[in-house]
């Protein structure tokens, strides 16, 4: 590790004090005072995702997610939209497979509001058959935007091709036919499951004190806790493809490539080698693929290289759109050969040294933003662990090179997933 | 606006205006630097965006490939902005290494060599960019939309031009373009964890050359617009793309902030507040996406009131009724004092969400500079908007909501309306590389 690369290390902190505290009802509450802006940013992460489904409950958590806007006893239907934009907030949620987490934004001297909004949802939402039957039409549309763009639906054949019958490989939205045969019953009994406070953790954010968050904490300190225990079921075992699985859709007038390489999971010890390998790959301008398939052989337009975060099984994604008039079989003949390359002409000290900073700076930039704090707090508390947003970039920092040159050597001989999107015309040429 | 500063560039000198501020936090700076003009300046559609590319494309002191490397393996960030306005670069850097981040701004803007190697290079990215775009339905819609309000000003095309646009370009129609913006005017701004002074005597170091008046922009053609309704093949399934709404007001118009209290009421805010989402996704659920705007893209030109809404084709033309019902009722029968409250409150509350960060900083304060407004100052926002009251905001529905003068245009997909012999040809020309 370089000076400079050491020198930046004592920057890797999320700023200001984390503190934490758990309610009599088994609800756990992280706080991370800083009150460098007048704000805070609440973040309340059930440990419920599509994963957990059971087969006539696909797209149920994402479809709970939704109904969680629509009114419980004390804040009745639009009230929580309402309430969040008089006050000058803002809310949100999002649905992965591991996790369903809400978010509200507020300023300081306005933010508890947003406990009491979520101690009332969780505590008593109503899922009223009408606005039930509204919201599934609000869903397929969803569905249609995400059939419609060119990545997502790639990217979603791709997953269904890489996992199988693992449940990373369903779509969180569900399929139509999921969704038609869906009733308020599959949500409440998802609900009842998994909504529990013993089943979620609080982060809150920014310009705010132990103290006071305890105090803001009352309305949720108010429901009783679960009488039944809980469980969550594992994981089951995935088996990443041994040899090169294919995947081909057509779309539009622009070739794309997406090729899915399994990845280790967001914990393993593996995982900052892996995101040093990615930057190694896809990190800018100038790394293996731009140089290769952009610059020198002038193949497509851009190329990126990603690595997931999940508590099971990753994936390492490279993705690219082709040039017009270019062969998309001359364009992934050369990438499996810039995979393969790193395996005779392995990344220099400097390269390894460069991608090192890279995600440092990457790393800092996304932690600038309060809501982003709480975010990366809240992914450790509740998947990963403790303190795993800072151990992460710290275990980046402290990668040894050698480790980053043996697994890229491997890259291209793992089983893959090469997911083509290819335009309508001339479909018949390349069926 | 009432109190618009007239000459704010007490921090401007010459063709240069600076802001510098410093922004505790994380360990990171942002600099931004614009040249004024933009697509709207330019003789030949697209050369501003492939000027602001070319600034990455190497100096008379680095190859482009020593600049990718020299930045990336430093961590800093470097994008390149050709938009209606202006053209220009972004460059973020953590905090230690801000004069290398300025030093590399001034190289970049005055030394860049806009090589014609490089240069076809870049065209030919940027066609597949617009290839691409036309693979996406709501952007070929959005595009039609905006021809259809602006034609034949600028703001009706693509900033990227189109394949017969870039044809007749070259390097140097790129490189005349960048000195002209140079002469136009140059809007510097920098936030992060810095030292203000010492900050500021390096920007005097390398960029107090530009001296001299300022000179005028080439005034673009005025909006008229392409008729009252569109329909546009795109590559959707089911689903159907509505824009409807028509030009408002620039940045300096008074009833600016009444509008922008009017944009909340109707559904401008964040999550589902608002008329327009309520009543077309919450109520009768037909839409994911609903978006609206009052004065979107505002600039030194008009912008427009802009209602958006993806639904499937079959329920179109129920979505375009909803809209078009919210709209004559606001315009006729106003607001209520109750509403302005809450729509008033959002804006006044969504302030300190803007300055949270040093690259939100560097964006506010290269706007301000831009539109010699000062944004930056939250004193000023918050005398502006506490003005605006109810009568203020139904004066404004009166006169800038017009529903009987509203542009639709309609992205259906391929299929519903017979495949690639477009009920409007000229839209998907417009979109998509020929």
């Amino acid at each position: 590790m370089s000076l400079a690369v050491a020198e930046r290390r004592r920057e890797l902190s999320l700023p200001g004090r984390l503190g934490r505290f758990v309610l009599d009802n088994g609800l756990r509450v992280c706080v991370l005072e800083n009150r460098v802006a007048p704000l805070v940013s609440a973040a309340l992460w059930y440990r419920v995702g599509a994963r957990d489904e059971l087969p006539h409950q696909y797209g149920a958590a994402h479809f709970l997610e939704h109904m969680m806007f629509r009114g419980a006893e004390r804040f009745g239907p639009g009230e929580i939209d309402r309430l969040t934009s008089e006050l000058g907030g803002s809310c949100n949620a999002f649905t992965s497979h591991d996790s369903t987490v809400y978010t509200f934004r507020f300023s300081s001297d306005r933010w508890p509001i947003a406990l009491e909004l979520e101690a009332d949802r969780l505590s008593s939402l109503a899922i009223d058959q009408h606005a039930f039957e509204r919201e599934r039409r609000v869903i397929l549309e969803e569905l249609s935007m995400y059939e419609d763009e060119p990545w997502d639906a790639l990217d979603q054949d791709v997953s269904a091709r890489m996992y199988g019958g693992h449940p990373y490989g369903r779509p969180v939205l569900g399929t139509r036919e999921s969704l038609e045969q869906m009733t308020p019953a599959t949500l409440r009994d998802l609900m009842r499951a998994h909504y529990r406070t013993d089943n979620a953790v609080l982060i809150l954010a920014g310009d705010v004190s132990i103290d006071e968050a305890v105090e803001a904490c009352s309305p949720l300190a108010a429901i009783p806790a679960p009488v039944e225990a809980g469980r969550r079921r594992r994981l089951p075992s995935h088996r990443p493809p041994k040899s090169r699985r294919r995947v081909i859709r057509r779309h539009g007038e622009l070739a794309r490539l997406l090729v899915d390489l399994p990845a280790p999971t967001a914990t393993d010890l593996q995982h900052p080698v892996h995101r040093l390998a990615a930057l190694v790959l896809g990190g800018g301008r100038s790394s293996r693929l731009h140089r290769g398939l952009v610059e020198d052989r002038r193949l497509c337009s851009w190329v990126s290289c990603d690595l997931s975060e999940s508590e099971g099984p990753g994936v390492l994604t490279i993705a690219l759109e082709v040039l017009p008039g270019v062969e998309p079989e001359r364009v992934e003949d050369e990438l499996w050969r810039t995979l393969e390359a790193l395996a005779t002409q392995p990344p220099s000290d400097e390269e390894i040294l460069g991608c090192r900073r890279m995600a440092v700076a990457d790393w800092m930039f996304a932690h600038e933003h309060g809501h982003r704090q709480a975010l990366a707090v809240g992914a450790g508390e509740a998947s990963f662990g403790e303190g795993w947003a800072q151990r992460s970039i710290e275990a980046l920092v402290d990668s040894p090179d050698e480790e980053v040159r043996e697994l890229a050597a491997k890259l291209g001989e793992r089983g893959s997933v090469v997911g083509w999107s290819l335009p309508l015309h001339g479909a018949e040429a390349h069926d | 606006m009432s109190s618009v500063v007239d000459q704010p560039e007490t921090r401007a000198r010459g063709r240069l205006a600076v802001a510098v501020r410093q922004v505790p936090g994380v360990a990171v700076c942002a600099v931004r630097c614009y040249l004024r003009g933009g697509a709207y300046a330019e003789p030949i559609p697209g050369a501003s965006a492939l000027a602001a590319r070319l600034l990455a494309e190497g100096t008379d002191q680095r190859s482009w490939e020593r600049l990718a490397v020299d930045l990336e393996r430093r961590g800093m960030s470097l994008s390149t902005q050709g938009a209606g306005e202006a053209h220009g670069l972004m460059l973020d850097a953590l905090a230690v290494d801000w004069e290398q981040a300025l030093e590399t701004v001034a190289e970049l803007v005055f030394h860049s060599t806009f090589d014609q190697e490089r240069f076809e290079w870049q065209r030919q990215q940027t066609l597949a960019e617009i290839e691409s775009l036309a693979d996406q339905a709501e952007v070929v819609a959005g595009r039609a939309f905006m021809e259809q309000l602006y034609h034949p000003h600028p703001a009706g095309r693509l900033v990227l031009g189109d394949a017969e646009s870039l044809a007749s370009l070259d390097a140097g129609d790129c490189a005349r373009f960048h000195r002209e913006g140079l002469e136009r005017g140059v809007v510097l701004a920098v936030a992060g964890q810095i030292e203000e002074a010492r900050v500021e005597r390096r920007i005097e170091d390398l960029f107090g050359r530009l001296e001299g008046e300022i000179a005028p922009r080439r005034a673009p053609p005025p909006a008229v617009g392409l008729g009252a309704r569109r329909e546009v093949p795109v590559p959707a399934r089911d689903q159907s793309h509505l824009f409807v709404g028509h030009l408002t007001v620039d940045r300096a118009h008074p009833d600016l902030p009444a509008l922008e209290v009017l944009g909340v009421v109707l559904g401008a805010g964040d999550g589902l507040f608002g008329r327009i989402p309520n009543r077309v996704r919450e109520q009768e659920g037909l839409a994911y996406s609903v978006q609206v705007g009052v004065a979107s893209g505002a600039g030194t030109e008009a912008g427009r009131l802009v209602v958006y809404v993806a639904t499937a084709d079959a329920t179109a033309a129920l979505a375009e009724a909803a809209i078009r019902e919210e709209l004559e009722r606001v315009a006729s029968d106003g607001v209520a004092a109750v509403e302005v409250e809450a729509a008033r409150g959002y804006v006044l509350g969504r302030e300190p969400f803007r300055r949270e960060t040093a690259r939100q900083w560097a964006d506010l304060l290269a706007e301000s500079l831009f539109y010699r407004i000062p944004y930056d100052d939250p004193g000023w926002i918050r005398r502006e908007l506490e003005r605006v009251d109810v009568a203020a905001v139904r004066e404004a529905a009166r006169r800038h909501v017009r529903p009987d003068d509203l542009r639709v245009t309609l992205g259906r997909p391929r299929a519903s309306i017979g495949g690639p012999g477009s009920v409007d040809g000229e839209a998907s020309r417009s979109a998509r590389r020929t």
